[in-house]
């Protein structure tokens, strides 16, 4: 067991994944979602439409652009990444997480030379504040030894894990039911990773002009659990 | 992007892998072709600089209307939409000073696949002190259609534009079991805005139907004939909200670099007349009055019956 993609992908990582909702709570207000059934459904189409097609590939590509210390495609990803997430509170969100992933991955016995290669090969590498999270998952991943299809099942099961968390709490669904939903969703992690863990760079971006609306109405909701 | 010297061939279009091994037409008469376009200023008017066109797509000349600022540029596509196998380049030099709206004269229609895909390519360049607002007009992906749309928009520091996208359900507007929502096959999408060569925005995606009410739902919002818009402008843009009393949903969203993506989903209809009026209006702003006439519909040039030309 690679107990370093474990920590990267550990929900109690200070990182501030926890504050954040990623547009269910305006799902949860428009009553899209209400209970455990609707917050499965809404999970599957979040990784399959908007996280799989989008950060999934960015991860993937990552992890394998630093297995080959090819920190130009490492660079190139972020930029692809910022361009494209057009929800500014979802893009703050991502750079808030990668800022903080990487400030304590820096410190780590296991990654700190890792990130210092990083930050010698980047010219923005010493400049935490502009790395997705996304990017700098597939940094560590590839860091802690995980092959890419390794590295992107642990990240889509952190992303699901966060997803399921803000549900219990905003819904809310019991732990119980959100462990089973947890459980169900560990074949799509597998199929979705194997999925795009295989697609090129270049085919990075998702599509869900619904789901961008969601991501916006959350800013405005008139009382909210979550960060926006 | 100098002047077109050769004849547009399959060759000039690109393949995204999403379509693997498809082709373009392989005879491609009537099938390949495209228009290369140079604005230029004359005094204080925009005209054609150096231009080629191939069939199927044509070129008006530009319409200056009187007390208007942009001159209306009309591409025309003579044949009955995108056909398996076709492929139509647009390539636009926009120099400094020029000023233009650049459409087509009605939706898009995307005639389902039989052994290829049909393709749309826009190659853009704006130069600094241009004005360009860019709307190629509603695509109509119909049953079993294959459709990769791709533009690459290079801007100099200080051009203003606008690129506006209208995505229907399809011939939503069909009679009873004859309508069609989301029938497509695959739709790849590839928007790529770079500023004095940084990428500044970028909207890829691949759509793959047909979609069942959960996926529509999920990709433009649970109401059975609903759309999705989006317009790509320069620089900070704010609006007031709309009531959410409406069908239309529209939210503004910042960019990472200063720019502003807003994005609808609704009822094509609606969504069409709201994009269309938003564009021209940001477009009118430009001069710097914010209560300046929008572009075009805000006189009485132009008869309302194009398909961006409803009243303000």
């Amino acid at each position: 067991m690679n107990l370093r993609l474990l920590q990267i992908s550990d929900s109690a990582l200070p990182i501030g994944g926890y504050t954040h909702s990623w547009g269910l709570e305006a799902a949860i207000a428009r009553r899209l979602v209400g209970d455990a059934e609707s917050l499965e459904r809404f999970i599957r189409n979040w990784l399959w439409h908007v996280l799989g097609p989008l950060e999934g590939v960015i991860v993937a590509s990552c992890c394998r652009a630093v297995e080959k210390r090819d920190w130009e495609t490492v660079a190139r990803a972020n930029v692809i990444l910022t361009a494209s997430i057009a929800p500014p509170s979802i893009r703050s969100a991502s750079f808030e997480m990668g800022e903080q992933l990487l400030a304590l991955a820096s410190t780590w016995v296991w990654s700190a030379g890792g990130v210092s290669a990083f930050e010698t090969g980047t010219a923005a590498g010493r400049d935490f504040r502009h790395w997705n999270h996304a990017v700098v998952f597939g940094l560590l991943g590839a860091i802690a030894g995980g092959s890419v299809v390794e590295t992107l099942q642990a990240y889509l099961h952190q992303a699901v894990v966060g997803m399921i968390g803000a549900g219990v709490r905003a819904i809310p669904v019991g732990h119980t039911h959100g462990q089973q939903m947890i459980a169900y969703l560990h074949e799509e992690i597998n199929h979705l990773a194997a999925t795009f863990a295989e697609r090129s760079l270049a085919s990075a971006g998702s599509g869900s002009p619904f789901y961008e609306v969601l991501c916006d109405e959350q800013t405005r909701l008139y009382s909210r659990l979550f960060r926006s | 992007m100098g002047p077109r010297a050769v004849r547009i061939t399959a060759e000039d279009f690109l393949i995204p892998a999403e379509f693997g091994e498809l082709r373009l037409a392989e005879h491609s008469a009537g099938q390949i072709g495209g228009v290369h376009l140079t604005l230029v200023e004359q005094q204080g008017r925009t005209c054609f600089g150096s231009t080629y066109q191939q069939v199927p797509l044509r070129v008006l000349p530009p319409f200056q209307f009187p007390g208007e600022l942009a001159s209306l540029v009309y591409l025309l596509n003579p044949t009955a939409g995108l056909l398996d196998g076709d492929g139509h380049l647009v390539e636009i030099d926009a120099r400094p000073g020029s000023c233009a709206v650049v459409t087509g004269q009605s939706s898009t229609r995307i005639h389902p696949a039989v052994r290829s895909f049909a393709t749309q390519q826009w190659r853009v360049k704006a130069a600094a002190d241009s004005q360009l607002v860019l709307l190629p007009g509603p695509n109509i992906p119909f049953r079993g259609c294959r459709y990769h749309q791709k533009a690459e928009i290079d801007l100099d520091r200080g051009a203003r534009l606008i690129w506006g996208d209208i995505w229907t359900p399809g011939r939503y507007a069909r009679v009873g079991q004859e309508a069609e929502f989301h029938q497509f096959e695959r739709i790849v999408q590839d928007l790529q805005v770079r500023r004095d060569g940084a990428l500044v925005f970028r909207d890829h995606f691949t759509w793959d139907g047909p979609w069942d009410k959960e996926k529509a739902c999920w990709y433009v919002g649970n109401q059975l004939a609903a759309g999705s818009g989006g317009l790509f402008v320069t620089g900070n843009i704010e609006l007031p909200p709309l009531g959410p009393e409406g069908p239309l949903r529209r939210v503004v969203l910042p960019l990472a670099l200063g720019d502003t993506l807003i994005r609808w989903c609704g009822p094509v209809p609606e969504l069409t007349l709201d994009l269309v009026r938003t564009a021209l209006r940001i477009a009118a702003r430009w001069c710097g009055d914010p209560r300046a006439v929008p572009w075009l519909i805000g006189s009485n040039h132009l008869a309302p019956n194009h398909w961006f030309s409803s009243r303000a």
